[in-house]
């Protein structure tokens, strides 16, 4: 075999290599983003995103991924183009892994921020960003500083429907962390308070009054604000005054002393 | 190596990579980045930029002073929900970094949570990555970070707190702050800070280093005093009144101190008081040496109650003072004590005027904090008529601008 002829053969084997080598690098490839994808999907409703043992959220307890209609009452907001969202939080945080962050250091007690090159952020990067197109433009969320009494419905049949109505919020926004009314079935933990019972009973000192604006500041505030705990916070837009009413009316937290 | 051999070598390599992928189902895509960032740079370019904390919003007003226009608004601060309430910001251009206090003004707000045992929570500094206010690190301070000091000649960091909780304590030391010293300030972004603390003054409200960053000024709101600090040694070189005194008479003598700069050379210190309503202007010795005082007067020269906020010497004998109730500024030539001109701002012009700066190139501009509860604003300021020549919304409660000369 002449010089030529080797240079040739080997030139030929060369540009398979290449060939079969590119394609199984980019099989590969491939297989390792939707690997990267399942894990942050595994990730996203898994409490091991925080490597706190008291931890009781997953992302999905707060977090849709796609839109609802009608939108749904988790505190958080669906997340489906929020790799797309310039800013969080209603516009107080400007990054997202610094958004995930804020999470896992309020409600999952990890204080330990992911990097970006971490692999479980990295994962839950991808995962969130197969969910594209979604909705790109950063989602509202006011919060209520300052904290007011609710009025109450009036006449019997006003006070019924209020009932009627809380009890649906109730179920489309309280439910999933604490379980049904009054005995907490279904609850994520037996940390979280049974309501109203566990809440009245830990405010006990206080009159009916008070304990009916401590409960709307814990539904305003979560954890925020001097409160504590680690509940998040309903802003306006998911849960107006009157439904905050209407749930305290479900629940019988009326506000009215034994005096009254 | 010969051609057969490489090609042989990638085969074998490519197989071993197919495999290697196949059996793994931890590995991660490190080919694409996680986490874009997506924030806005502000990129001098030739350009006068200020900076304005918006202590209500949590977030830090970029402005293009040359076009007149806000280029972003970019979220500061560590709590998503909870106020921050930055307040002022440094730039540190040689390590390309800003720093800016977080006052934390609403962090309890109601009598339930003081009840449940919340108290009253700490202030921080961050260091921002000056190209796009990203946090680049950040330190915990005490209550009430009220402002911050950044001398470029040192490195050095202040931070001074007005703290007001402690104003009812018997004793003097009691009621004293900490003035917190972060030497280089730098050390915030990378992780390592060892703050030094030193109790200098009750409630202070305003600080600024001299030329070299030797020394620390502070107006000291609860002791009515202008405080002379070493901050190398870290100890008091001097208490002495903040505005002009009458002696053997105290109350003709309360001044209480809230606004402190220095002017653009270094050379003269300029201190707003709240109650004697006179704008002081010191030379930099220790003591400071009060080199003459003025108080605006009003329409039809009566008394003018307004309360003057932070001034600026606009050239070397003029100075520009803004005051609050009602809104308005004076110019006064400090040689003579002569007040030049002086003009009232109607809210929709500037509402409650809260602090002067001027531009390398002489142009001024003034914040006005609104409300507190609808966006303030920076105004453009015809250095000679006080006339409003144009005006640049931003958020809710600025206080102060920086500015980032090209």
């Amino acid at each position: 075999m002449t010089r030529l002829s080797i240079t040739a053969m080997a030139s030929k084997s060369l540009a398979l290599a290449c060939v079969l080598g590119g394609y199984l690098l980019n099989a590969c490839s491939s297989s390792t983003e939707e690997s990267s994808i399942e894990q942050g999907r595994a990730l996203f409703d898994s409490k091991a995103l925080s490597k706190s043992r008291i931890n009781d959220y997953t992302c999905a307890t707060c977090h849709d991924t796609l839109a609802t209609d009608p939108p749904s009452k988790k505190t958080g907001g669906a997340l489906a183009g929020v790799t797309l969202r310039k800013t969080f939080w209603g516009d107080q945080v400007a990054d997202l892994l610094g958004s995930i962050n804020a999470c896992r250091s309020s409600f999952m007690g990890d204080t330990e921020p992911l990097s970006a090159t971490d692999e479980r952020a990295r994962s839950l990067y991808a995962y969130l960003v197969s969910l594209e197109p979604g909705n790109s433009a950063p989602v509202a969320f006011t919060v209520v500083n300052t904290i007011e009494p609710l009025p109450r419905a009036e006449g019997a049949e006003a006070i019924s429907d209020a009932e009627n109505r809380g009890r649906l919020r109730y179920a489309q926004a309280c439910a999933s962390c604490h379980g049904s009314m009054h005995d907490g079935v279904g609850r994520l933990s037996s940390r979280v308070h049974i309501l109203p019972e566990q809440t009245v009973e830990e405010h006990a000192e206080y009159s009916r009054r008070v304990q009916r604006l401590i409960f709307t500041e814990k539904i305003r505030h979560g954890l925020f604000l001097g409160y504590g705990g680690n509940m998040p916070p309903f802003s306006n837009e998911l849960l107006s005054d009157a439904e905050v009413s209407d749930v305290l009316e479900a629940l019988g937290v009326l506000g009215i002393d034994d005096a009254q | 190596m010969c051609l057969r051999s490489f090609a042989q070598l990638l085969l074998v390599a490519a197989s071993v990579a197919a495999v290697g992928c196949s059996g793994s189902t931890s590995d991660v895509d490190n080919s694409s980045d996680a986490f874009p960032n997506h924030r806005p740079t502000f990129e001098s370019a030739g350009r006068r930029l200020g900076y304005v904390p918006n202590r209500n919003s949590d977030t830090v007003s970029v402005l293009d002073l040359d076009a007149r226009q806000v280029l972003a608004s970019v979220p500061v601060g560590r709590d998503p929900v909870d106020i921050d309430g930055p307040r002022h910001l440094m730039l540190d251009r040689a390590n390309g970094l800003a720093y800016v206090a977080l006052s934390y003004p609403f962090s309890i707000t109601s009598a339930h949570a003081v009840a449940q045992g919340a108290t009253l929570r700490s202030g921080y500094v961050q260091a921002l990555n000056l190209l796009d206010l990203s946090i680049a690190g950040e330190q915990r301070v005490e209550p009430k970070a009220a402002d911050v000091a950044f001398s470029p000649a040192s490195g050095r960091l202040a931070v001074a707190h007005a703290d007001d909780s402690r104003s009812l304590q018997g004793d003097i030391e009691t009621r004293r702050s900490n003035l917190i010293f972060v030497d280089p300030a730098s050390s915030i972004a990378k992780g390592n800070a060892a703050p030094k603390r030193l109790p200098a003054c009750a409630v202070p409200s305003a600080i600024a280093f001299d030329s070299d960053g030797a020394r620390l000024f502070i107006a000291c709101t609860g002791e009515d005093s202008l405080v002379v600090v070493d901050s190398v040694s870290r100890t008091v070189l001097s208490r002495g009144p903040s505005g002009p005194s009458v002696e053997n008479d105290p109350a003709a003598s309360f001044n209480k101190p809230s606004g402190l700069v220095l002017d653009a050379r270094r050379e003269r210190l300029l201190v707003s008081n709240e109650v004697s309503r006179v704008v002081a202007v010191f030379d930099l010795n220790t003591p400071p040496n009060l080199l003459s005082s003025h108080r605006v007067v009003g329409p039809m020269e009566t008394v003018d109650f307004s309360v003057p906020m932070f001034p600026v010497l606009i050239s070397d004998s003029t100075l520009a003072i803004p005051f609050q109730s009602p809104n308005g500024a004076a110019l006064f030539d400090i040689t003579s004590g002569e007040q030049l001109h002086r003009v009232q701002y109607t809210d929709g012009e500037c509402l409650n005027p809260a602090e002067f700066t001027v531009t390398s190139d002489s142009r001024l501009f003034l914040v006005c904090e609104g409300d507190h509860y609808h966006p303030g604003a920076v105004v453009e300021i015809d250095p000679n008529t006080l006339a409003v020549i144009a005006s640049i919304p931003v958020e809710l409660y600025p206080e102060r601008m920086t500015i980032q000369e090209p």
